[in-house]
């Protein structure tokens, strides 16, 4: 069966190259939609931005059009044709693939206790993910922002006190802010793992902070210099996230509460959704990877369970985020054992939700007879059924760790846990 | 989550689970069950509401109509003129009109447009009045056909249509632009001149917020009663703001109002059954919006449908009898409208645009028809859930259930079966469209009538019959070995077609209600067609029965026919509200005598009519019934048909064991 994965690979490269190269207008029509692009991340306003950029215009200091780091901009401006794009997004994905397949590998191997899903069935899941598939055809640039993402617990996972993580995190926190909040679980895990190895902690956190503050000053030096020598991109990029300056529907929970509430408090409710987006990653981190007797298991899953609440709570959530959260799930396959919906059901669940997505908002949109709330509502399931999933996966890995450590086995023993 | 658990663990203990599995296909005709009885709880006192006006810069019949006695003169002038050039071609019918509306002040322009279906020439004329005080962004549209739905000429409509420009052109209260329309039908050709006005007209008045279709083809000077039509195409209702003002106006005016066809008798009664009659027409009426047509035109609607699709509140109000109330009377309703929605700042936003009336002043809101719907999708939701653990599988029937029976023995079954599904929804949506594909080429008219009885017939229906009859009689011939693998197959096919098509039911309920709950009630059936070895012919026979029940070309031949005869669902109340020995005779001698009038011929029509308008329904007037059909009903009925055709030897857990022995 590993002799599969090569070729599962080169099928996906043609099935995301090949489909947007015969339907061209496959990725407009996703573009248009709030369910694969926002104001932050569509890749419209991008192309839009090319052209600018492309007639000496400059995109950072005229016009809000922009909200993507200058230093992608600088990338698609080398990218004009149309295939190089499409063959650009192809291979971003499935670098992502591959990412997951090792990342699944080291996993397995730390982890000798519990067993893994082999690697073709991730390359398969990966390959035919219709989430991945649709966020390469919208031409979502958060894909590159995933891509660093697993490559950067890639590296933590293969080497805990190598530097490069933080330089892969300040590259994430560029391209889309959120990614500073994981400066506490990868700083908790180095320490950690320097106390396992009896090395003193404190150095590795100060080198960590400083590796991270000096790339990203680095990076926002570059930015700063390709938008032409003006701060202004800071505003645009970041800036619009943080104060969620473009009210547009999408995915998430912010919206509607910026379209209803009177404007004197949308500076109280900016600081409370800012403050909630953060508030459960030092918890989370302090959980999973604070007790001496976490693993590097324990560590990625603290990750993903802050990744999957980023992604509930913050401003402008689109697919291509829920298809990291989504895709890193499979590399918790023991922990399937002792979930409440078994994931054939949450994963029904969650498409039926995407699915009536659409429909609401063109009942709203395109018939004029429905209205926002019914749009929102369905966001409110999807991200339910999000964060019933998160807490699932949470339960059962409590569960898990309970049978653990009082070293029962489950296949004998017939237990069950309740919380009180 | 405490109470959930407890409650999950109280079930587990006292073995309810193996039992509620078992009774899956009870609880899912049960849903089904209460879908109508929620229906009919409807109209019972205090679930429903009385009707109110949301939007208040409407104020209607607030002023003083003068569309009068002053009118009269030209009334008539214009009315006996048109009936004068009745006979005439079209063209010379416009230029006349034309003169008269450029001389009363309109701006005027005809679009030409060619019947694809017929070949005729029929261009449309319209006339534009630039209101001097508004800011010429936003139009009111009076459309007055030459040719009623029945195809009866439209005598009193556009003699009413051209008086009252006449009218409003004098008015200066306008702050919205007036367009006169006068197509020569309501359907096609308005259609066209919806979609010209939004896409490629070179003179327009900005967008339009409302339209009203008059209709009252008599030359009589009285009128008895109003009907009104509103029901558009793919569930698309107008804001119940403006039927509420139309209603509010005649009856203001002294008129009774009938919606969904209530005869006369009906049009003073309040009481429950009255309520559910109209009700139960709503739902049929908005199911089949743009599909049913009495004259031979392949759907089309009356005229409201036309304005689908664009944001338009679109309303036909169509003049009926002869009776006590003079013709300035009709006038009048559609000047107070018009002025009305002259007053409104904004467009239509206030009140329900999804809503079922049960009368003109009685409506039930989404809320709380919605449950009936959802009940209805929910028993497919439970069936195919019954199907994946194992329910349909005859065999399986004196065993306990147990979870290890869902997972397949190998993942390779599930892909087969996902496979499958997807080759027969690929063929049903290619053919679907081959299908639709051939109304593009091949008019609607005597000549090809042919054509199309054949499709109608050799195509669909027959073929589909006969599929449905080959789970019997492949019993005869066809033998599989026992396998695990094929009993995954048939299961996760039964399941997985099940589950998408309620699915699509599902997705459909949110924007066209009656549409989703006729389909799930009709297809039910394929709920509980049940798989088995092929020499159990009982099985076999009963799911051909189910399955020539729930065919979707079956139905199509009933609904065909039934448009072609002339049910009204009012006697079957009347009947069932006052019965008596009497009125059962009577009723059964008029079936009787309608019976030996009939032409056959003319009966089996119907079902081409349907089905031709369906084909069409999409390039005609967007109307997407034809493609939900191909994307979710056949599949679903297709899978269910290879099913039960599967011949399935054991039971899932007898393989189990048996494998075990080995």
């Amino acid at each position: 069966m590993p002799s599969l994965i090569p070729f599962i690979l080169i099928i996906s490269i043609l099935l995301r190259f090949i489909i947007p190269t015969l339907l061209p207008n496959l990725s407009q029509l996703l573009d248009q939609s709030p369910i694969f692009s926002t104001p932050i991340n569509s890749y419209r306003t991008l192309k839009e931005a090319v052209f600018l950029a492309t007639n000496s215009l400059n995109p950072y200091k005229q016009g809000e059009i922009i909200h993507h780091p200058p230093i992608l901009l600088e990338v698609f401006k080398h990218l004009q044709s149309p295939t190089l794009i499409n063959l650009f997004f192809a291979l971003v994905d499935t670098l992502f693939g591959l990412q997951l397949i090792k990342l699944n590998q080291q996993l397995s191997k730390k982890d000798s206790k519990h067993t893994y899903f082999p690697s073709y069935i991730i390359a398969a899941f990966y390959t035919f993910n219709p989430l991945a598939l649709l966020a390469t055809f919208a031409k979502s640039t958060y894909l590159i922002n995933n891509l660093v993402i697993i490559t950067l617990l890639n590296s933590l996972l293969s080497n805990p006190f190598s530097l490069f993580p933080y330089f892969l995190l300040a590259l994430s926190t560029s391209l889309t802010y959120y990614s500073w909040y994981f400066i506490v679980p990868l700083l908790a895990y180095s320490s950690r793992q320097a106390t396992n190895h009896h090395l003193p902690s404190s150095p590795i956190i100060v080198k960590g902070i400083i590796a991270f503050l000096s790339s990203l000053s680095l990076l926002t030096f570059i930015n700063y210099k390709l938008s032409a020598s003006s701060f202004n991109f800071i505003q645009l990029v970041y800036g619009t996230i943080v104060s969620f300056k473009k009210i547009t529907p999408n995915l998430g929970l912010w919206w509607y509460f910026f379209t209803e509430i009177f404007e004197f408090f949308s500076a109280f409710y900016t600081a409370i959704f800012n403050l909630y987006s953060f508030i459960f990653i030092v918890p989370m981190t302090m959980r999973f990877i604070g007790p001496s007797t976490s693993t590097t298991a324990d560590a990625l899953f603290a990750i993903w369970c802050e990744i999957g609440f980023v992604n509930f709570s913050r401003a402008y959530p689109t697919i291509t985020d829920l298809n990291l959260y989504f895709s890193l799930s499979m590399l918790f396959k023991p922990l399937y054992r002792k979930l409440k919906f078994p994931t054939a059901v949450s994963n029904l669940a969650m498409f039926t939700a995407l699915l009536l997505l659409p429909v609401f908002y063109y009942v709203w949109m395109g018939f004029n007879s429905g209205n926002a709330n019914f749009f929102y509502a369905m966001g409110l399931v999807h991200n339910l059924i999000q964060v019933l999933m998160l807490t699932d996966f949470i339960w059962s890995k409590l569960q898990i760790e309970y049978y653990d450590t009082h070293e029962i086995d489950i296949d004998k023993v017939n237990l069950k846990l309740t919380q009180i | 989550m405490a109470l959930l658990e407890y409650v999950q663990r109280k079930i587990s203990r006292f073995g309810l689970v193996p039992r509620l599995v078992k009774s899956m296909p009870k609880i899912s005709f049960l849903l089904a069950l209460a879908s109508i009885l929620w229906l009919v709880v409807l109209p019972i006192e205090g679930q429903f509401r009385n009707t109110y006006i949301s939007e208040n810069a409407l104020m209607p019949s607030q002023a003083y109509s003068f569309f009068r006695e002053s009118e009269w003169n030209f009334l008539r002038g214009y009315r006996d003129e048109i009936y004068k050039h009745r006979e005439d071609p079209l063209e010379e019918r416009n230029s006349m009109l034309q003169d008269w509306m450029r001389e009363i002040g309109y701006k005027t322009a005809i679009l030409n447009y060619t019947n694809p279906q017929t070949g005729e020439n029929r261009p449309t004329l319209y006339a534009i009045y630039h209101a001097p005080k508004g800011d010429d962004t936003e139009a009111i549209v009076l459309v007055a056909p030459w040719h009623t739905r029945e195809g009866r000429f439209n005598i009193g409509g556009t003699g009413l249509g051209v008086s009252l420009a006449k009218y409003f052109h004098r008015l200066s209260i306008w702050a919205k632009n007036i367009i006169v329309v006068f197509p020569e039908d309501g359907q096609d050709t308005l259609r066209n001149w919806v979609n010209a006005y939004h896409t490629s007209l070179d003179q327009t008045g900005g967008s339009i917020l409302s339209a009203i279709v008059m209709e009252y083809p008599s030359g009589a000077d009285g009128i008895d009663y109003i009907e009104l039509e509103y029901a558009g195409v793919n569930g698309q209702l107008p804001n119940l703001d403006i039927l509420n003002t139309a209603a509010l106006i005649t009856d203001h005016e002294g008129m009774r109002i009938s919606i969904h066809k209530t005869p006369r008798g009906q049009l003073w009664a309040t009481d429950y059954s009255s309520r559910l009659t109209t009700l139960l027409h709503a739902i049929f009426d908005y199911a089949t919006a743009g599909l049913l047509s009495p004259s031979r035109s392949g759907g089309g609607g009356s005229g409201c449908e036309a304005f689908s699709g664009w944001n338009v509140q679109a309303l036909t109000l169509r003049a009926v009898g002869d009776g006590d109330h003079d013709i300035t009377t009709y006038g009048r309703v559609v000047e107070a409208v018009f002025r009305s929605v002259n007053n409104l700042l904004e467009k239509f936003h206030q009140s329900y645009f999804f809503y079922l009336l049960l009368g003109p002043t009685f409506f039930v809101s989404i809320g709380n028809y919605l449950p009936a719907s959802v009940l209805a999708a929910a028993s497919f939701v439970v069936g195919s859930a019954s199907s994946l653990l194992g329910n349909h599988n005859v065999n399986n029937a004196h065993m306990q259930f147990s979870p290890s029976l869902i997972v397949p023995s190998t993942s390779i079954s599930p892909m087969v079966a996902l496979l499958c599904f997807f080759t027969v929804l690929s063929a049903s949506v290619l053919a679907g469209i081959r299908l639709a594909d051939v109304t593009n080429n091949f008019p609607y008219d005597d000549l090809h009538k042919e054509l199309y009885a054949q499709l109608t017939y050799r195509v669909c229906i027959i073929p589909s019959i006969v599929l449905s009859l080959w789970p019997t009689l492949s019993s005869y011939f066809f033998r599989l070995p026992k396998s695990k693998e094929i009993n995954d197959v048939a299961r996760f096919l039964n399941a997985f077609s099940l589950f998408c098509f309620a699915f699509t039911l599902i997705a459909l309920l949110v924007f066209h209600f009656s549409l989703s709950l006729l389909i799930s009630l009709v297809s039910l059936p394929l709920v509980f067609v049940r798989y088995g070895p092929s020499c159990d012919k009982n099985t076999r026979l009963r799911s051909t029965i189910f399955l020539i029940s729930s065919c979707p070309f079956v139905w199509l031949f009933v609904l065909g026919i039934f448009n072609k005869t002339d049910f009204e669902l009012d006697r079957v109340r009347n009947l069932i509200q006052y019965f008596q020995m009497n009125l059962l005779r009577k009723e059964i001698q008029s079936v009787i005598d309608w019976a030996e009038l009939v032409d056959i011929k003319q009966l089996l029509e119907g079902p081409v009519d349907l089905l031709y308008s369906l084909i069409s329904g999409y390039s005609r007037f967007q109307n997407w019934t034809w493609l939900f059909i191909v994307i979710s009903w056949i599949p679903a009925w297709l899978c269910t048909l290879i099913v039960s055709c599967i011949d399935v030897e054991c039971g899932d857990f007898e393989v189990d064991e048996e494998k075990k022995r080995r």
